[in-house]
């Protein structure tokens, strides 16, 4: 069991965001939070990266919680934020570095697996240039890279299909399904219902920082027979039913 | 739109104030006096050796003017943003340039102006020119610089960069032509050719407005122009306009090798390189230190400078220690593996590291300097005591101020 968590409750300041939220990520699944603006997404992850402490609640990796054990914690979680995040002063060469540095990994196979990477997001002839003036799907991707050349057993990805270009996302879902094969788990939040009903293996629908319904395609086709038959059909009647209460 | 350029006009004009203060502070106001009255007194001397009809004065006359001309360039006040939000309004941005071409003008023809100024003297010793032929000169530059500034409109309109050859001609070869002809035969047969150059240039810079304008070049030119303005401003002052710009500064690479490449040393790293690259406080750096190496070489008191290099050790010490928290707003400082208290290590080695740097380069100031060794002995006792003291107590207490 990779990613479990447990009754959270947290937010910004002391008026809780999210509401006694329990859902889980098992070895070897792609789940997807799914939730409209401002319904609580972000906050949630940023509960299990670990930016945010939960008022209630537990968020535990592999049985770890942040609180007790925060580097072991930490080490098992790969992160890929909405807005590209990089450092203004360094190149694309040194962004891995620092990774590998950070997540004490062995040089030579995580250059290995970089290199490959870079590559497939054609980047490998841009390693002495800075991200920070790439394009914001071309920063995407370096994201993409650091991430996915880390050992880790839970990857968060933030809206990770915004600006990419289609063979990138291709790319990107393949990368997703090779780690899933090796084991790890891929907690995913997205806007574009359909690519994730076509991969995700089980989804999470939040709406105002509670879990609103939670389950596969077809478990949650039965809980809303009348909503449609697509994610995004059904996605969108709960929406819009949720919005005239 | 004329209305727009006079309100970013005015706003330019208060922030270049606020700049011109620091620039003009007392030590650099006494210095310029100094360095301005040693200029003056060495052209007084210059001149009165001129016996005049030599054959390098006119050509010098005309380099200074050429000079003199291609200064000042035209401000635009154009904002990046300005290209999404006054697309709508591009055709009625020939009011706005016309706004910015008076203003850039007066600008120019007084650094035209000055440069007239200055040459008088020498012209009329050189070549014997009395006082009309001097007037007639004043003619020829301003025209050419009113027609030079109307280039400079136009080629805000030209959609692609192969007129390179286009503005040698009309911003170098033409006022050339016409210099040598005001120096070599007649003034005001020159002044009149330059009217006749000026008048099509300003007829070109009206026939122009219904052209596309090259909205790339006019951002880039503008963007281009008030750099040098804030680098000018970054030898007196910290200019928030600037910092942020980073430089590869690849012959570093082997500096950042020294360091080692492993978790904990993380952010030794980034400290390093953020530093050395960032055009913030690393080269605020590099210029207390640049400051201090000359202080001490030039203040012939002993005592004074060796106090000098501990005013400076703090200064260096006291400006770097806010740069702890520059990686915080990086999520990705939070969410790597790596103790906190790991960055604070890194930190404060790389401090000690740039500290010690600045202390050695002072030692062989203060050695060049004849400074006796028992003053430098005792000197450096106390940027001992100084480092220690900044980068463990009070290091630790800022740090601990920003965790919370």
């Amino acid at each position: 069991m990779s990613l479990q968590v447990e009754d959270l409750t947290g937010g910004y300041s002391s008026v809780p965001v999210l509401k006694n939220e329990t859902f889980d990520v098992k070895d070897g699944e792609l789940v997807s939070l799914i939730g409209l603006n401002g319904a609580g997404k972000s906050t949630t992850i940023n509960h299990i990266i670990g930016l945010m402490k939960p008022f209630s609640g537990a968020i535990k990796v592999n049985g770890l919680q942040i609180s007790k054990d925060t580097e072991k914690y930490k080490q098992q979680i790969a992160y890929i934020p909405e807005m590209p995040v990089l450092y203004q002063d360094l190149t694309l060469k040194e962004h891995i570095d620092t990774t590998i540095m950070a997540y004490n990994l062995d040089q030579k196979e995580a250059w290995d697996q970089a290199n490959e990477l870079l590559k497939m997001f054609r980047l490998d002839k841009r390693l002495d240039w800075f991200p920070a003036n790439f394009s914001k799907g071309m920063r995407q991707k370096v994201m993409i890279v650091c991430a996915f050349i880390t050992n880790a057993s839970l990857y968060v990805i933030d809206e990770p299909f915004l600006g990419l270009d289609p063979l990138a996302v291709d790319d990107l879902l393949r990368l997703i399904e090779k780690k899933k094969k090796a084991g790890a788990s891929i907690l995913m939040s997205t806007h574009v219902l359909d690519t994730a009903e076509k991969y995700c293996d089980r989804f999470v629908l939040i709406s105002k920082g509670e879990i609103q319904t939670e389950g596969t395609m077809d478990q949650i086709r039965e809980k809303y027979p009348d909503a449609g038959k697509s994610l995004s059909d059904i996605y969108l009647s709960l929406a819009r039913d949720g919005k005239n209460e | 739109m004329n209305k727009i350029f006079q309100k970013r006009l005015s706003n330019h004009l208060v922030e270049m104030t606020k700049y011109l203060k620091y620039v003009f502070n007392d030590f650099f106001v006494i210095a310029l006096m100094f360095f301005v009255g040693g200029l003056g007194y060495a052209y007084s001397g210059f001149l009165k050796q001129l016996s005049g009809n030599l054959w390098w004065e006119r050509p010098v006359a005309i380099v200074v003017l050429l000079i003199g001309l291609q200064l000042g360039g035209l401000a635009t006040l154009v904002k990046s943003a300005d290209k999404v939000f006054m697309a709508p309004k591009e055709y009625q941005f020939h009011s706005y340039f016309s706004g910015a071409f008076i203003y850039s003008l007066v600008m120019g023809m007084i650094i035209d102006l000055i440069t007239w100024f200055v040459l008088m003297p020498f012209l009329s010793i050189s070549i014997g020119w009395g006082i009309s032929q001097l007037i007639g000169l004043l003619l020829v530059i301003l025209l050419l610089k009113t027609g030079w500034m109307a280039y400079q409109v136009v080629k805000l309109y030209f959609q692609l960069n192969h007129h390179m050859v286009m503005a040698f001609v009309t911003e170098l070869v033409l006022p050339l032509i016409i210099l040598v002809l005001a120096l070599y035969f007649n003034v005001w047969a020159a002044a009149l050719l330059a009217l006749l150059i000026t008048a099509s240039l300003l007829y070109a810079a009206s026939l122009i407005k219904n052209e596309l304008l090259n909205w790339n070049y006019t951002i880039d030119h503008e963007d281009a122009r008030m750099n040098r303005i804030y680098h000018f401003y970054s030898l007196f002052t910290e200019v928030p306009e600037l910092s942020g710009r980073i430089h590869r500064r690849k012959y570093l690479d082997p500096v950042f090798k020294l360091l080692k490449r492993d978790q904990g040393h993380l952010y030794s790293n980034l400290y390093l390189r953020s530093l050395l690259r960032d055009s913030g406080p690393g080269s605020l750096y590099f210029r207390l230190v640049i400051i201090a190496l000359i202080l001490v070489l030039i203040i012939p008191n002993q005592i004074i400078g060796a106090l000098m290099t501990v005013i400076f050790v703090y200064l260096v010490g006291f400006q770097l220690i806010p740069f702890y928290e520059h990686f915080d707003s990086n999520v990705f400082t939070h969410i790597y593996p790596v103790n906190q208290k790991r960055q604070l290590q890194n930190f404060r080695a790389i401090v000690q590291l740039l500290l010690l740097f600045e202390c050695f380069v002072l030692l062989i100031a203060m050695l060049i300097a004849r400074i006796t060794i028992p003053i430098i002995l005792i000197t450096m006792v106390v940027w001992l005591i100084e480092g220690y003291v900044l980068t463990v107590p009070y290091l630790n207490k800022k740090a601990k101020q920003i965790r919370n």
